[in-house]
């Protein structure tokens, strides 16, 4: 698979799941894939991880800001908006590392971990600003 | 002595001064010189005019000094290459930092502004993707860096998880 490939590979798929078009998945994601930051094995447990992203943030939209490839590894920056259930605006910025074989996501990284939401701050732990 | 400097010429009869390859070994000694705090051969691997956009840092010499604070707080701080990946005149890279506050430890988060920590003598891990760009054998510029702040913060005690996330993301929130 060339560069070029699988980064059109990202585009599609990108595409597709800013319409909640969950089929795409079966289409480029491998049925033993593994995500190795957030733990998530297997193509069905990706699916239920964008049903359950989709239901808390109906608006869910995601841009390729930056793509790179090379061998079999496609990187790309995303950066991610939505409104949370609270109706507070999210905004996140990651990047998702797959490898891919025959034209499927066989194991992927990303940075940042997903994490909880509503996190706070501990403002006794820290100095007053200067 | 003069270096002689290879320079290949592609078939449109213009430059192409470095490979990917090059580039991948400037990227794996700037994280050696980072590692050994060799801030001299920084000067080497770096344009002095080098930009670090994901930490706002201007020109070669402020990102030195920032690295000398980054010492200050974390004495044993050390990066390591998870994953590299280049293409054109970029290097992306997957890092991990580790080390233990022993000293100071200041950052700026757009929340809340400037922040001081006293050493904690907490052993932390930092990770993300930085970006590079490398021109005639030189990284001219961090162009964008995405980390997992948060749970470095959090390693650090300066976030905890409110309730409500705890409720919502159990198997995230400990």
């Amino acid at each position: 698979m060339s560069s070029e490939k699988n980064k059109a590979i990202i585009r599609k798929a990108n595409e597709a799941l800013n319409k909640k078009d969950l089929t795409v998945i079966d289409e480029f994601i491998a049925a033993e894939y593994v995500d190795h930051t957030n733990q998530i094995r297997g193509r069905e447990n990706v699916k239920q991880f964008y049903t359950r992203t989709f239901k808390d943030f109906p608006d869910f939209h995601r841009t390729i800001e930056d793509i790179i490839a090379e061998g079999d590894k496609v990187w790309a920056r995303f950066r991610i908006t939505g409104t949370a259930p609270s109706g507070k605006k999210m905004e996140l910025t990651t990047v998702n590392i797959l490898r891919i074989v025959n034209g499927k996501a066989v194991e992927g990284w990303t940075v940042p971990k997903v994490t909880g939401k509503n996190l706070s701050i501990d403002r006794s732990l820290y100095e007053k600003p200067l | 002595m003069s270096k002689r400097k290879i320079i290949r010429i592609n078939g449109r009869g213009g430059r192409c001064s470095v490979s990917l390859e090059e580039n991948k070994a400037i990227i794996q000694s700037f994280f050696e010189a980072i590692n050994k705090h060799n801030l001299a051969l920084l000067d080497k691997l770096m344009a002095p005019d080098y930009v670090d956009h994901a930490l706002q840092l201007r020109g070669l010499e402020a990102n030195k000094q920032a690295l000398t604070l980054l010492y200050k707080g974390f004495t044993d701080w050390h990066e390591t290459i998870e994953g590299m990946i280049a293409e054109g005149d970029k290097v992306w890279v997957r890092f991990k930092g580790t080390g233990t506050h022993t000293g100071e430890y200041q950052e700026y988060l757009l929340s809340i502004g400037k922040i001081t920590l006293a050493p904690t003598g907490k052993k932390v891990t930092m990770t993300g993707v930085v970006i590079y760009r490398i021109v005639h054998g030189k990284i001219v510029e961090k162009e964008s860096g995405v980390y997992d702040l948060l749970d470095f913060l959090k390693q650090l005690g300066l976030i905890k998880y409110t309730e409500k996330a705890k409720k919502h993301s159990p198997k995230n929130v400990k």
